[in-house]
């Protein structure tokens, strides 16, 4: 009898030998991911345009000239003395001026106006306003505060943006005088960074969250939904807990996925399916809980792990699908007879 | 087959060297996330440098972990005042955390404000449970004492925190209780100063607590816990409140209880 014999198709060889090579082009031979870069401005922008436009009638009581009660605390966390210089409490023209500033220049970020120069200005602006009051801050904030700096060396614009559309109006007219290795390093070990910092999050939350209780017993999403400073929705929140399997699945998923986050990266269909989760979960919190500018970080953060042939799919689709909804034009009518 | 040339060669070492640079950034970064991320105590060797990028690279991940926040906090203030008679006058308590919540727009993100007092009574309750029992019941004493001339003033900070310490090791625990205790002080006196129209002399404040029902009682209509209700002595006001200070108060108040609404409990 015959037999046939199946052969995997080899994977890519781990020998140091061979790694390297594929390492370095990797990092030098073109910024990758840009699609999740793209998004991940986008998502950071709306993040804080989120946070700092409804606050603004509130921004002198906040981290203006009524928040210098704060003070005793705020001088001790050291900050460098110059991120006083744009809130100055006693100035109240210069704050106001540097508020607006400040929204404007996250508005041309999210847009992606020339993000280049604008990224590393904006976040000046966000640690100036942020470091002058505390109680104020929560993980996304902070998420943001540390990943900011390497979103500088980024090609946040590369897509769905306005620097693509000038580069792709004037051509290479517009592009960067940088060269491609250099820039490509930068942007990936951004990418990297970035990456490196959510699965943290991801594995340092979830590590403390199997010390707990209330994750073990699948209770926690129901308290979480009962707090009443997160009760944005109360009506919803209670809808949502009074579904105890949905309770018990979320809360145990979420610890899960978490922890398990950096392993299931690793293969195909259990990243996205991590990736769906997490998103998902952000979601929800955003929703619920009212925590849109954390979780729309972390969605943007997220977003980094999907490839741009990925991207480029289902943009493919996406196209496709419009097209077949739009009414065809200068096709012949068929007229019944 | 093609030949390397000079310039080839000068290409693959620029990106041989980009690539070593790059990743000892990298390495460098999971160096110091795991440094910051360790527990406190863990890493004895690096507490210097966990101490020094404490302010921008800080990684604490716990809101929810390793238990969920249960309690919800809330913070009251009531002020004192002396009439033109010289009749003394209390103001009943002012909801302070219900005046920041008192926001439009539900479904959309709380604003800000919603954090502040908050988070500013947490942070002022775990400050006060730092300390022990008799050191507790102290601070929920005046900290005012007679001029000797028919008036009072604000007791001296030093001898408060020389008597809290006294015969106790935790003297750190203690000024860090009073060095918020003093930040709401100010915080309490702009805002009554604000919301009543009037100088005060005198301040304090209360912290409630509620919390929902545990998991397993989550159907009963009874309420299982009832609330923590734990007010704290007088504090002498600041002396003056400046105008802009003022302005920049009774703006909030204005757009959040413009009705003075949160006036709850008589005294």
């Amino acid at each position: 009898m015959a037999t046939t014999t199946t052969r995997l198709a080899p994977g890519p060889s781990l020998r140091p030998a061979d790694v390297w090579p594929r390492l370095v082009t990797w990092f030098t031979g073109g910024p990758r991911v840009l699609y999740g870069a793209s998004l991940l401005r986008i998502f950071a922008g709306a993040a804080l345009l989120i946070q700092f436009v409804p606050s603004f009638f509130d921004r002198h009581y906040l981290w203006g000239v009524a928040s210098t009660w704060l003070d005793p605390l705020v001088n001790l966390n050291g900050y460098w003395a110059i991120f006083d210089v744009l809130f100055p409490k006693g100035d109240p023209t210069l704050f106001d001026a540097s508020y607006v500033v400040f929204l404007l220049l996250v508005v041309a970020f999210t847009l992606g106006w020339r993000t280049a120069w604008v990224t590393p200005i904006m976040w000046f602006f966000l640690m100036s306003l942020q470091t002058n009051a505390t109680f104020l801050t929560n993980g996304g904030d902070n998420l943001l505060r540390i990943v900011l700096p390497f979103m500088v060396f980024m090609r946040l614009s590369a897509h769905l943006s306005l620097d693509a559309r000038r580069v792709r109006r004037r051509g290479a007219r517009a592009g960067t005088r940088v060269p491609l290795w250099l820039s490509s390093t930068a942007h990936n070990t951004g990418a990297v960074i970035c990456g490196i910092q959510i699965i943290a999050v991801y594995v340092v939350s979830g590590l403390w969250k199997l010390q707990g209780d209330d994750w073990l017993n699948g209770s926690a999403l129901y308290y979480a939904l009962n707090l009443e400073t997160y009760r944005v929705l109360p009506g919803l929140s209670d809808l949502a807990w009074q579904v105890t399997p949905f309770v018990f699945a979320v809360t145990f998923l979420s610890v899960w996925v978490q922890v398990a986050f950096p392993v299931m990266l690793l293969w195909r269909p259990s990243r996205v399916f991590a990736l769906l989760f997490l998103m998902g979960m952000h979601t929800g919190i955003a929703i619920l809980l009212g925590l849109w500018p954390f979780s729309l970080v972390m969605i943007g953060l997220d977003m980094l792990f999907v490839r741009d042939t990925t991207f480029a799919w289902m943009l493919r689709k996406a196209r496709r699908f419009v097209t077949r909804l739009r009414p065809a034009t200068g096709a012949p009518r068929t007229v019944a007879s | 087959m093609r030949v390397s040339t000079r310039a080839d060669r000068t290409t693959d070492r620029v990106a041989r060297n980009a690539t070593i640079g790059a990743l000892a950034i990298i390495v460098a970064f999971i160096t110091v996330t795991a440094i910051m991320v360790a527990p406190s105590g863990a890493l004895p060797a690096a507490s210097g440098m966990k101490s020094a990028m404490s302010p921008y690279f800080t990684q604490r991940w716990t809101l929810f972990a390793p238990n969920v926040l249960k309690s919800n906090y809330y913070i009251e203030v009531q002020a004192g005042w002396s009439d033109a008679d010289g009749g003394r006058r209390t103001s009943d308590w002012i909801g302070l955390t219900d005046l920041e919540h008192a926001f439009t727009g539900a479904g959309l993100a709380r604003p800000r404000i919603s954090m502040l007092s908050w988070n500013a009574a947490r942070t002022y309750r775990e400050r006060y449970l730092a300390l022990d029992e008799d050191q507790r019941e102290y601070t929920r004493t005046s900290f005012i004492e007679s001029d000797g001339d028919d008036g009072f003033e604000a007791r001296d900070p030093v001898v408060i925190a020389d008597e809290l310490s006294e015969g106790k090791d935790n003297r750190s625990d203690v000024i860090r209780f009073l060095r918020v205790d003093h930040m709401f002080r100010t915080h309490v006196t702009n805002f009554t100063t604000a919301y009543l129209g009037r100088d005060v002399d005198r301040i304090r404040w209360r912290v409630t607590i509620t919390r929902a029902n545990d998991f397993a009682h989550r159907h009963d209509e009874t309420q299982q816990f009832t609330d923590t209700v734990t007010t704290y002595g007088w504090r002498q006001a600041r002396r003056t409140v400046r105008p802009d200070v003022e302005a920049a108060y009774l703006d909030v108040i204005e757009r959040y209880d413009p009705e003075r609404s949160l006036v709850t409990v008589g005294e």
